[in-house]
């Protein structure tokens, strides 16, 4: 059970410097009282300064429990560029709000003809599956090892589609059955858009560190054992 | 003009703490604020001192577990709004965890 009696040294720093933090929010407020229009009512505001970057970590971690408490979370950056016009104050967005991501399946995948579409990016060994044929650009989303979920935030978080990295070295030698996927996919590097955000960990060299002349030693040996 | 007033929460730490800041404006302008320092005592936010500021008036009310105002302190006079923040964010800064433990140690 938690002593509330009893603050630890880095809780007791982050919460001084927190309050000071305040200070510099309130006195951005005094100064430009249109910030106050774009934070609703009993919102709470994780302040991130640009200029505290161990303060900025710690009040970032609070977020994820925050919005799982189904508090209305808005993150405002302290010291923000200003438009330059004050004229452009009431349309600029001075906070962001925060929530954690739901993924989950739709209803339907891939509901009509066409609309699955997969990828394979074979300088990077990534693998990606589109239910939606490319017309929801999702955002990508770390999901388990190696692998990552294309999300649309603007429909409830449904996922449009996925990644699998390392996927001919790691993933279908894992699940065989994932190597047919290749002969529905269309063969090219994947955009920037298409990659949602992400950048996937660079892929290991096809056949390992060995020079030329062993790789086809080695794919000699192995059309010996499957045609013994 | 008539006055509005809106609310902000701000998580201090870890332990779920909190300052509730309320601004009233008339207008675009704010014509008054508040800061109250929040403790999360077993889940629960109990309020423990607020800094209350207006033009040239501003004042430190000490709270009770019941959340009435045992005691309140004057901060020196015709501050105008920056001095009054000034002064009312180093003091809760500074002395936070005091006013914390005084708070504690009024449980009924």
């Amino acid at each position: 059970m938690t002593d509330i009696y009893v603050i630890d040294p880095l809780t007791a720093e982050m919460t001084a410097r927190n309050i000071r933090l305040t200070g510099r929010f309130i006195a951005e407020i005094l100064e430009t009282p249109e910030i106050l229009d774009g934070i609703p009512d009993d919102a709470t505001v994780v302040l991130l300064p640009p200029d505290d970057p161990e303060l900025a970590q710690y009040n970032s971690h609070m977020m994820p429990a925050l919005a799982d408490a189904e508090v209305d979370v808005h993150v405002f950056m302290v010291d923000q560029v200003r438009p330059d016009l004050s004229q452009w104050y009431p349309n600029h967005h001075w906070t962001q709000q925060f929530r954690n991501l739901e993924p989950h399946w739709p209803a339907t995948v891939a509901p009509g003809s066409g609309d699955l579409q997969v990828i394979y990016d074979r300088e990077r060994d990534v693998l990606r599956v589109d239910f939606f044929g490319g017309r929801r650009l999702g955002i990508g989303v770390p999901w388990r090892t190696g692998t990552a979920l294309l999300i649309d935030p603007d429909a409830n978080d449904e996922i449009v589609g996925y990644f699998i990295g390392h996927f001919l070295e790691v993933a279908a030698q894992r699940a065989p059955q994932l190597i047919t996927t290749l002969r529905m996919a269309e063969f090219r590097s994947l955009t920037v858009e298409e990659l949602g955000g992400l950048v996937p960990p660079p892929a290991p060299e096809a056949g390992g560190n060995r020079t030329e002349q062993e790789k086809a030693g080695s794919l000699a040996t192995e059309f010996d054992q499957l045609t013994a | 003009m008539p006055e509005t007033s809106k609310e902000i929460l701000r998580p201090l730490n870890e332990f779920g703490d909190m300052l509730r800041i309320r601004f009233v404006r008339e207008g675009k302008a704010v014509i008054r604020f508040a800061v109250q320092y929040e403790a999360n005592i077993d889940g629960v936010l109990r309020r423990v001192v607020r800094f209350d500021m207006a033009h040239g008036f501003a004042h430190r009310d000490d709270i009770d577990w019941n959340g009435n105002t045992i005691a309140k302190v004057p901060m020196p006079g015709h501050l105008d709004y920056n001095d009054a923040l000034t002064l009312a964010i180093n003091d809760l800064a500074t002395n936070w965890y005091r006013y914390r433990a005084a708070f504690l140690e009024r449980q009924p």
